[in-house]
């Protein structure tokens, strides 16, 4: 029963945040959900270094190191989306705050549930949690008629993928008699009707991943939820999604290699060739989260390796885009724009936050030693050793091009004259910026920090 | 005999709730089409999600659904009309699908019917007091997302 | 069998729907054929493999699919009262 602490400690705060903004006084959230998270991360850690393993609840739910690995990035991906979320709130959004975190932290939750059940029933129950929360959440912002039209978008096609995914667990089922990925262990079968049913369900996460030829949505919805959001479902659900395909891939034994090299370069090429043309920077940031979407699904040819590679990537991902998102939810504060061209002469104003800017963009394009320099030629580096040297090598031609739409970015902040008042910070976005740039730097220079504490490299 | 009619009559209204101008008449085939797959479900000897199946999608998603017709379409008003787009491609595309599905059918053995003795209501039952429970909790979560959410956004602040 | 080509219809009708429909509700009407259509594949796999767990994650479905109806028509409700309109190629704020 200790081993559902994090868990627990996170649903708790959820019912805290909701029920303490019913008294006459109320109580403040922010704290709330900072001081819980971080509980519940704390008990993470010791349950690490504890160490048992164990499958829970009639074999529905898995405690491993895997699941361990995959919590405690949400966890931390939490804590960074809270604090940056304070003062946008307060300036943006103002309404029903303490339901924004409950739905919030209820989505960690959902978040959580998906990466620790090998049983497509639980699969699907978090996936809903956190698509449906995360629906409401991109139309918070009830009086712009963008966050609304990004919520309807949202719902509708997350509504579609998960149907389609139903109808491939449907499939599944007829054919194993079973909802356990795990007792594919036991007898693979591999039947048309079989490749039928994972593609269905490949597709409907595809979805949360924003895998070609699923990422429609992801622009709009991305350009019209608030800011914080807009950060959160670029390295929250895609994790999630990634770490079920990884299960999948583990545990299902199907021959998808092929299936996933194509997807592969479908969706890194497609991301990075339209991204140069954008001029919005969450735009930008959409088309560069499915780029890098693509770059995780060359990780996910080689199952062999495990989860190590992918689950570095994902982490070196996160605290670039958190990072990234932060700066450019106080630029918007300042400047009330999302234009790329208005951020001229930012490098002036605040020569730190641009310089950490520059420090994002490079981990993302993948210049050592920043992590996700580590994390690329680590895919790379499986892609090529599993024999699939063109889809490594179309992974680089991407990566010079993306080069394009990240330094245009530098370029407008540095060398374009504007504004140049010296500014100041808030808090709690400069410390989510200090540790998401203190995480790039440090597992750039020592990825083994990660390696060994959760992941196997 | 039976199931041939309500194979029929369900996809015929289907039918019509995808191609109908008037998105009242569409509502109204679609309670058609959910009594159809309730009264398969008994013929399949599952009487208890027919009976669910009458409860929460007629009872309570229908009726969600014509209110919320009614709350944005002025009745007798243009507004209630809703026209399609892109209709020829996507029946392609649709037919193509079900071909390709129906091959992959025809290639893959089923597992043959197993005429073991089971009780539906009492396994049920049983089922999602024991093994399910945990899910049973979890679902209990999303519906709870569901009212939290639903109230905040779609109440007038 | 039969109740399998069946529900493969009811899935192609469904997504055929979701793809054509401009009118959001008439969008979740649709899928909630596509979701029918699922349940219908898994009552009849529960019935041919006498194995009752397809017809607990049917139930599963219904409960998260009266959620879905919940959350979508909520957003469609704020949509309409605030801007007067649900159909999504009118929705054109935001471009592709």
């Amino acid at each position: 029963m200790s081993l559902f602490w994090p868990e627990g400690i996170v649903l708790l705060t959820a019912c805290l945040v909701l029920v303490g903004d019913l008294f006459p006084r109320r109580v403040q959230p922010v704290p709330i959900a900072l001081a819980g998270l971080g509980l519940s991360l704390l008990s993470l850690l010791v349950l690490r270094s504890g160490g048992s393993l164990a499958a829970l609840a009639h074999n529905f739910y898995w405690f491993d190191l895997f699941s361990l690995f995959f919590k405690g990035l949400f966890l931390g991906i939490g804590l960074i989306i809270v604090m940056i979320n304070i003062d946008y709130f307060k300036a943006q959004v103002k309404k029903n705050e303490g339901e924004f975190y409950f739905l919030f932290l209820i989505s960690l939750l959902g978040l959580m549930i998906v990466v620790s059940s090998p049983n497509l029933l639980l699969i699907y129950l978090g996936i809903e949690i956190v698509g449906q929360s995360s629906y409401l959440l991109a139309g918070w912002q009830k009086n712009l008629r963008r966050s609304g039209e990004a919520a309807i978008k949202y719902f509708l096609f997350g509504a579609v993928a998960s149907a389609i995914f139903l109808y491939g667990v449907s499939l599944f089922y007829g054919l194993t008699g079973s909802f356990d990925l795990s007792r594919l262990l036991v007898s693979p079968l591999l039947s048309p009707l079989y490749y039928a049913a994972l593609i269905f369900m490949v597709l409907g996460f595809g979805f949360k991943i924003a895998m070609a030829p699923m990422q429609f949505w992801c622009p709009d919805v991305y350009e019209g939820a608030p800011i914080p959001i807009t950060a959160y479902l670029s390295v929250g659900p895609k994790a999630a999604g990634f770490a079920v395909l990884l299960r999948f891939i583990t545990l299902a034994r199907a021959d998808l290699i092929w299936l996933f090299a194509l997807l592969a370069a479908v969706t890194m090429t497609w991301g990075n060739l339209v991204a140069l043309r954008q001029k919005n920077i969450k735009r930008l940031l959409a088309y560069s989260s499915i780029a890098q979407a693509g770059y995780i699904l060359i990780g996910l040819v080689s199952p062999q390796l495990g989860y190590g590679v992918v689950g570095f990537y994902l982490l070196a991902y996160a605290l670039a885009n958190l990072g990234i998102f932060a700066i450019v939810i106080y630029l918007s504060l300042i400047l009330q724009s999302e234009n790329i061209d208005d951020y001229a002469g930012f490098a002036r104003r605040s020569p730190a936050l641009a310089g950490a800017l520059a420090l994002f963009l490079f981990s993302l394009i993948g210049i050592p030693p920043l992590a996700g320099f580590v994390g690329k030629f680590l895919i790379f580096k499986a892609a090529v050793g599993s024999g699939f040297l063109w889809l490594a090598l179309l992974g680089v031609i991407n990566s010079v091009v993306s080069v394009y739409y990240y330094l245009n970015i530098l370029r407008v902040i540095y060398f374009k004259p504007g504004d140049e008042t010296a500014i100041n910070l808030p808090a709690a976005i400069a410390l989510a910026v200090m540790a998401c740039l203190i995480g790039t730097i440090v597992f750039g220079l020592f990825p083994d920090l990660a390696g060994n504490f959760f992941l196997k490299i | 005999m039976i199931f041939y009619f309500l194979a029929v009559t369900l996809i015929l209204s289907a039918i019509l709730v995808v191609t109908l101008k008037n998105i009242f008449h569409c509502a109204l085939f679609l309670i058609v089409a959910i009594l159809a797959i309730a009264g398969l479900y008994f013929h399949l000897q599952a009487p208890f999600l027919g009976v669910v199946q009458l409860i929460i999608y007629i009872g309570a998603i229908m009726v969600l659904i014509l209110f919320a017709i009614m709350l944005t379409s002025r009745i007798s008003d243009r507004l209630l009309q809703t026209a399609s787009r892109q209709s020829i491609p996507a029946l392609l595309a649709v037919i193509v699908f079900i071909l390709l599905a129906l091959k992959s059918l025809d290639k893959t053995p089923l597992p043959a019917h197993i005429g073991k003795n089971f009780d539906p209501i009492l396994d049920l039952g049983r089922a999602l007091m024991t093994a399910y429970v945990l899910p049973f909790e979890v679902v209990s979560l999303l519906l709870l997302v569901a009212l939290v959410g639903a109230i905040a956004l779609a109440r007038k602040d | 069998m039969e109740i399998i080509v069946l529900s493969l219809i009811l899935f192609g009708i469904g997504l055929f729907g979701a793809l054509t429909r401009k009118n959001a509700i008439a969008i979740l009407m649709a899928i909630e054929l596509m979701l029918n259509a699922v349940n219908l594949n898994l009552a009849y796999f529960s019935h041919n493999l006498s194995n009752i767990s397809g017809q607990v994650f049917v139930l599963f479905i219904i409960a998260a699919a009266a959620a879905e109806a919940v959350i979508g028509l909520a957003i469609i409700i704020n949509l309409y009262r605030e801007f007067h309109k649900i159909d999504v190629e009118e929705i054109t704020l935001l471009k592709w």
